[in-house]
């Protein structure tokens, strides 16, 4: 008590106001700011914390505001700017709503969601601290691989008509997590001989290659807004969407609780919790046809658990020493470096800290969506600025910030790779959630699985209550699916395959000859790609060699079914991802080449006169292309001008980033 | 132009490249002699190269450095940390950097000879001009209360087997501190299995030793800082050093909660042994935090590091700060001595290298094959 009553008495503080502050503008520029993550500005700012703020209190409740609340402007990007960055699912069901003029709605909708899932996941981590150890403890290798497992299955499973395709996106998912260092056998497993590739494909190049440069990349062919030019932005709006978030009161409380217990498991990682709970939530629904197309609901089931995790986060952290978040580690190399001891008796001994973390987490979630509800309805604003105004920033800024995660030329013929596949994959209604979820979940399933095997046995693991569980679930959650199938083929057909969302519903006509579909071309891609890994896995030991074979040889097969079957069938399968908006806009193919050659002269730029160079000019000519309307050219020099301030203030100056030599830096370096 | 001509005016290119060879050769010594100590820094910046990604000890060390280093330097620059990852991009990025004291590799730990045994390293870590270094690398290895041995000694011919898990998936992951304590027990008789697991931070081997899946943990520069991670355990006996397998120059002391009572395990072993273990355990343990910067970096400019290295820690503001971030005391090696000590455990390395293979080879058949 005494303790509580001491970190009560540290909000009397200028100090602790100063400080508190400080932490939430932190948070919200990294929020809202793509290529600034809060994990990046902790890692900048700790140093500076630990030795200048003398108060052990200050500082480290300091750290935990800027991890606990940066996720609750991500939307912003979402909405205003058609940049997914961390929030797929969100992005999943926020862009149709924008799209139909919503996007002030959705922005009061997700703020008051995510602070009640801040609140709830303070009052967890209050309530549950000091009788969570033993829950963590029985969570072991083996628990967190069983719930991988689990989080594939249920996300591959949810692509409704077209199961095979999700699983097999999803195998192919953790296939790609197996580039790298093999986790048992230290090997170098499909790495092309690259030092850069031994610790994996780099997610973030990854994930905004596949999922935000193709979304970008159609919101730029469009040539128009985000958001309807009659679209409703006002703050009124924004209430609204408040007012309509607490109708799903019930729901808010349910996710919100499941994202405590997602985020307290430690090794799961923040990226899985949203797609885990979607997936439970669409398990779950009544009407599951309505997802992808623009829910409420689905909003729901991604936001509320990503404020509310971070409550579930700070409990192993706290309790135990051991950090279930990247930002919350930052939060215990600041607690070592002051001097105080994470576990239970944190709560005895600083009682202070764990109630101002507590207090913290209330105020700075209430703060931000009091302000975001506030700021939203000029912001909202954004989404009717011509995309290829918006574009021209955020498509070069998603390069740059996929080259700072690698600080290596690779990331750039990655992120272009995986942005033709993505498009691929987006064209012919292939799922890309699945293979993303699949590609971070690839090595959690791989290390503690094969860890779990050699600390317990194989019969040990498969006896462990827990794990037997989840896996069950696992299948029960595929079987249900398959079972449901008959029954969603029934509701009537959606709208057309040009529309955002998913496409129209399976219509097998087993009578009509088989034909070679363009969509098999994607599945035929998969399959040759597997088949290389499968042929590469034996030069590899039995122990590195395993994982891939036994996934490439699954998806093989499942995508070969796929090939055949599709050949069967008539009409689009229904699958959960965004489909082409620019697909039958006036002169598509002519705007598809000329960004074609862009790409392409952007490489050739790049090597010769510098990435960030090359970024800027990108950045000042796209508007003058692909504008419709007056002074291209002014805009140009906007864009290009702010894309100057992000190259020298934030990667240069603050992050210090070492840019790729090129031609022309050879040519001046030389001695 | 007659062919004459253009003959003659080959000629003369040639001969005038050839002088200004000869004059860039002159010039060049008399450049490094004439390093003005006051001035040559004045107006750069120095590059801090850290081989870890943001956010970790080591950067955060560094990121301190950074802010405080450059007044200790004359003409106070400007220092900025860079981190290239995976480790040893880094250090590939130092070495081949130009030789001009602007680029330095700030390390976890010198790790002497790893380009015999990895190799993505581009570098020769004997050639690299160190700067200083200021922590000691302490190897203890721990064990549970269930464990009834005091020391590694005291378990030959027992019947409670050490179990530990470490990231051994082939017996040429049998490498620091998994060979200095696995060997050690090796030559000490002592049971032990080593359980082979995917890579585990500190933080899971510190819940497995809760959680009853191992009962050993050798934790590599943790001695200082395991009161912090975990109160009480060592002080409660939860916990208990069995083997100080440190740098034997380098006295381990109190942590807070407990002495380290316990000699150093390099007395335990015969003249053989010790030969051995100078080779394949010593370049591991041998420093902590290490600042090196490019080869062939002018005498001149390597000596203004190495004292404004040394000066910074004699003043008292900047090594309590230090002490504060790493949590243990400063253990300070200065660049000369450091360099000479990276040389000597380079060429033993170097020497045992066949038998450091023979014993990844026997230690991964008999603790992980159990053969």
């Amino acid at each position: 008590m005494d303790g509580v009553l001491a970190g009560l008495s540290v909000l009397g503080t200028s100090a602790y106001w100063f400080a508190f502050f400080a932490a939430v503008s932190m948070a919200a520029f990294a929020g809202i700011v793509p290529g600034a993550s809060a994990s990046l500005l902790m890692a900048l700012a700790i140093p500076f914390i630990v030795f200048n703020v003398q108060d052990p209190v200050i500082g480290i409740v300091m750290l935990a505001t800027i991890t606990s609340v940066d996720d609750m402007l991500d939307v912003l990007p979402i909405v205003a700017l058609g940049h997914p960055g961390g929030g797929q699912v969100t992005f999943l069901e926020a862009r149709p709503l924008v799209s139909k003029g919503r996007a002030a709605r959705v922005l009061g909708f997700i703020y008051m969601v995510s602070a009640i899932g801040g609140l709830i996941g303070a009052a967890a981590l209050l309530l549950v601290m000091p009788i969570i150890k033993p829950f963590i403890l029985q969570f072991s290798f083996a628990e967190i691989a069983a719930l991988g497992i689990f989080g594939v299955a249920i996300v591959g499973a949810l692509s409704r008509g077209a199961m095979i395709k999700g699983l097999t996106m999803g195998l192919a998912g953790l296939l790609l997590s197996t580039v790298g260092l093999s986790p048992f056998s230290g090997e170098a497993r499909f790495t092309l001989g690259l030092l850069e590739f031994q610790e994996g494909l780099p997610l973030i190049a990854t994930v905004i290659g596949l999922f935000a440069l193709p979304e970008m990349i159609d919101l730029l062919m469009t040539r128009s807004a985000t958001s309807r030019a009659d679209a409703k932005l006002s703050t009124r709006e924004v209430f609204k969407g408040a007012r309509l978030a607490l109708k799903y009161w019930k729901l808010i409380i349910r996710h919100s609780i499941l994202g405590v217990f997602l985020g307290a498991i430690p090794g799961v990682g923040a990226r899985v919790v949203s797609w885990l709970s979607y997936g439970i939530g669409i398990s779950a629904a009544k009407n599951r046809r309505q997802f992808g197309k623009g829910s409420y609901r689905g909003l729901v089931f991604s936001e509320s658990v990503q404020s509310a995790k971070e409550g579930g986060h700070a409990i192993p952290t706290l309790a135990l020493g051991v950090p279930a978040g990247q930002g919350w580690v930052f939060v215990l190399v600041a607690m070592i470096a002051y001097g105080i001891s994470p576990g239970p008796s944190l709560l005895s001994e600083h009682g202070d800290i764990v109630t101002l973390i507590v207090v913290s987490l209330i105020l700075g979630n209430a703060v931000l969506a009091v302000l975001g509800m506030f700021a939203s309805g000029q912001l909202a604003k954004l989404s009717r600025v011509p995309y290829p105004v918006l574009g021209a920033v955020i498509i070069p800024l998603s390069i740059l910030s996929a080259f700072q995660e690698t600080q290596h030329w690779s990331a750039v013929p990655i992120i272009l790779a995986f942005t033709a596949l993505g498009l691929a994959m987006k064209s012919y209604k292939w799922p890309r959630p699945p293979l993303i979820l699949g590609l971070i979940l690839g090595e959690i399933i791989e290390k503690n699985g094969m860890s779990a095997i050699s600390l317990y046995g194989l019969g040990g693991t498969l006896s462990r209550p827990l794990t037997i569980g989840l896996l069950v679930l696992a299948v029960v959650v595929v079987i249900f699916f398959i079972r449901i199938g008959s029954y969603d083929k029934s509701v009537p057909q959606l709208a057309g395959a040009a529309s955002v969302g998913a496409a129209a519903v399976d219509n097998p006509v087993r009578k009509n000859p088989w034909v070679w579909k363009t969509d098999s071309y994607v599945g035929l891609l998969f399959i040759v790609i597997a088949a290389a890994f499968v042929w590469q896995s034996f030069d590899y030991r039995p122990v590195a060699r395993n994982f891939p074979l036994v996934l490439g040889a699954l998806i093989i097969v499942l995508a070969a079914v796929q090939v055949i079957k599709s050949g069967w069938e008539r009409g689009e399968s229904e699958v959960l991802d965004i489909g082409m908006l620019s697909t039958d806009m006036e002169g598509q193919r002519r705007y598809a080449a000329i960004l074609f050659a862009y790409f392409v002269g952007f490489v050739i730029l790049a090597y010769v006169i510098g990435l960030q160079y090359a970024a800027i000019l990108f950045a000042a000519t796209i508007p003058a292309v692909f504008m419709i309307g007056k002074r291209p050219w002014a805009w140009g020099i906007l864009t290009g001008g702010i894309l100057v301030l992000l190259v020298f203030g934030l990667f240069d100056n603050l992050i210090n980033i070492i840019w790729p030599d090129s031609l022309l830096s050879d040519f001046f370096n030389k001695d | 132009m007659t062919k004459r001509k253009t003959l003659g005016a080959l000629r003369g290119f040639a001969v005038s490249l050839a002088m200004l060879f000869v004059a860039c050769a002159i010039a060049a010594p008399v450049a490094a002699a004439d390093i003005n100590p006051e001035t040559y820094f004045k107006g750069k910046t120095i590059n801090l190269i850290v081989d870890f990604k943001p956010g970790g000890g080591t950067d955060l060390h560094a990121r301190h450095f950074a802010q405080t280093w450059g007044k200790f330097i004359p003409g106070n620059p400007n220092i900025v940390v860079r981190n290239i990852a995976p480790t040893p991009a880094g250090r590939n990025y130092v070495w081949k950097s130009k030789p001009d004291g602007l680029t330095i590799s700030f390390l976890a730990a010198p790790g002497v000879g790893i380009e015999f045994v990895d190799k993505s390293a581009e570098f020769e870590t004997d050639k690299f001009e160190y700067i200083g270094s200021h922590t000691g690398r302490d190897l203890v290895l721990m064990a549970r209360d269930t464990v009834p041995y005091k020391t590694l000694k005291d378990a030959k011919g027992g019947k409670v087997v050490l179990t530990m898990a470490e990231p051994v998936g082939r017996p040429e992951d049998i490498s620091g501190k998994t060979l200095a304590s696995a060997l050690m027990a090796y030559w000490m008789e002592a049971p032990m299995k080593i359980l082979p697991i995917a890579q585990a931070g500190t933080a899971d081997s510190l819940v497995m030793l809760e959680r009853g899946d191992i009962n050993t943990w050798i934790g590599g520069a943790v001695w200082y800082s395991i009161t912090r991670m975990r109160e009480g355990w060592l002080k409660k006996g939860f916990l208990k050093p069995i083997a100080d397998l440190s740098n034997p120059d380098i006295k381990l002391n109190s942590n807070g909660e407990t002495e380290m009572e316990l000699e150093n395990a390099m007395n335990w072993l015969t003249p053989e042994q010790k030969d051995l273990w100078e080779g394949l355990v010593l370049p591991e343990v041998l420093a902590g935090k290490t600042l090196a910067t490019t080869p062939k970096t002018p005498p001149a400019v390597v000596n203004i590091l190495r004292r404004a290295y040394e000066n910074a820690f004699k003043d008292a503001e900047f090594a309590a700060a230090v002490e504060k971030i790493q949590r243990e005391p400063i253990t300070l090696i200065n660049g000369e001595e450091m360099q000479k000590s990276v040389v000597r455990l380079h060429g033993a390395f170097k020497r045992h290298l066949p038998e450091y293979q023979k014993y990844q080879k026997l230690i991964y058949e008999k603790f992980v094959e159990g053969k």
